[in-house]
C-alpha cells in the first residue's frame, strides 16, 4: 500500500490582544476578525535573573468565532488560541510583494473572568463547514501595524 | 483549587514538512550551537486528498544547543520531519535601515519521518 506522509499543522498559543480586534463582514456575509496577541515568554539570563521577551502573533478568526471575538475581546483581553499556522502573501500599494505568518484560529478561549464567575468562555467554529473561506480583500493589517 | 491570577503563557506548535536550505552549524559568543533551515509545510486545507487546494508554506526554523548538533549530524535537505517548538519574533535591519520583524519557529524536538 502506498501511503502519504501525514500533514500536521497545529498551534496553541496564549496572549493578550495588543489592540481592539479588527472585525468586518465580507460581501458573502461571512464574519472575519483579525487581531494581534502578545505572548510573553520568561527565561533566565546568564546571571540567573528572570527576563521576559514578547512574541507578537497575528490571529485570524472566521464566522461565529469572529462574531464572539468582536463581542467579547478588547485590547488587553487574554485569550488562548488553537489553530494552524498559515502564510499569507499579497501586493502592497507600491506593487511590492509582502507576506506574513499568521494563525488561522479554529478555537478561541476567552480567559477573562466576568465578575465572580470563574468559568472560562470557550468558542469555536465547530461542525462541518468550519474551514476558513478565502479572503479576497486586502489583508488589511500590514506588518507595519505590529506594535514592536 | 486555587485559580492562578494570570493564565499560563502557552506557545506550542507542531508541524510536519520537508527540510530545505539547511544552513551550517554555528556557535554564539557563548559557545552555544545553533543552526537554521527551512521547512516546507504541505497543507491541504479543505477536501482531503483532492490535491487541488494543497498549499506549500515555507517556514524559517532555528534549533539551538544539542538539538542543533543533531540537526547538523542527522537531518538532511529533503527529509520529511515532525517538528515541535514555539513561535518567536526575530528582528533585522532592512535595506532602508529600518528594523523589521519576522516570525520564526524555534524547534524543541525534531523527529525524522523519512530517511
Amino acid at each position: 500500500m502506498d501511503l502519504r506522509m501525514p500533514s500536521i499543522n497545529k498551534v496553541i498559543i496564549s496572549g493578550n490582544l495588543v489592540r481592539d480586534p479588527d472585525t468586518r463582514i465580507l460581501e458573502n456575509g461571512t464574519h472575519l476578525a483579525k487581531m494581534s496577541i502578545a505572548n510573553n515568554q520568561r527565561y533566565r539570563d546568564r546571571s540567573g535573573e528572570w527576563q521576559e521577551k514578547t512574541c507578537y502573533v497575528n490571529i485570524v478568526a472566521w464566522r461565529k468565532t469572529a462574531e464572539l471575538v468582536s463581542e467579547y475581546c478588547r485590547k488587553g483581553s487574554p485569550v488562548l488560541v488553537e489553530g494552524e499556522l498559515v502564510y499569507t502573501s499579497w501586493e502592497d500599494r507600491d506593487g511590492s510583494k509582502r507576506s506574513r505568518l499568521e494563525v488561522n484560529a479554529r478555537r478561541i478561549q476567552f480567559l477573562e473572568k466576568k465578575g465572580q464567575d470563574t468559568s472560562y468562555g470557550d468558542y469555536s467554529d465547530g461542525g462541518p463547514g468550519g474551514e476558513p473561506e478565502p479572503d479576497d480583500s486586502d489583508p488589511g493589517m500590514p506588518d507595519d501595524d505590529i506594535p514592536f | 483549587m486555587t485559580v492562578p491570577h494570570e493564565p499560563p503563557e502557552l506557545n506550542y506548535i507542531i508541524l510536519t514538512g520537508t527540510v530545505t536550505e539547511k544552513g551550517e552549524l554555528r556557535t554564539t559568543s557563548l559557545e552555544i550551537f545553533h543552526i537554521r533551515f527551512r521547512l516546507e509545510n504541505h497543507i491541504t486545507p479543505s477536501i482531503e486528498g483532492s490535491g487541488e487546494d494543497r498549499k506549500d508554506y515555507v517556514l524559517d526554523v532555528e534549533a539551538w544547543g544539542s538539538l542543533a548538533e543533531m540537526v547538523d549530524r542527522d537531518i538532511r535537505n529533503g527529509m520529511f520531519v515532525l517538528l515541535e517548538g514555539s513561535l518567536v519574533s526575530r528582528s533585522y535591519i532592512d535595506k532602508m535601515k529600518r528594523t523589521q520583524y519576522r516570525m520564526v519557529i524555534k524547534a524543541s524536538e525534531i523527529t525524522a519521518l523519512s530517511t
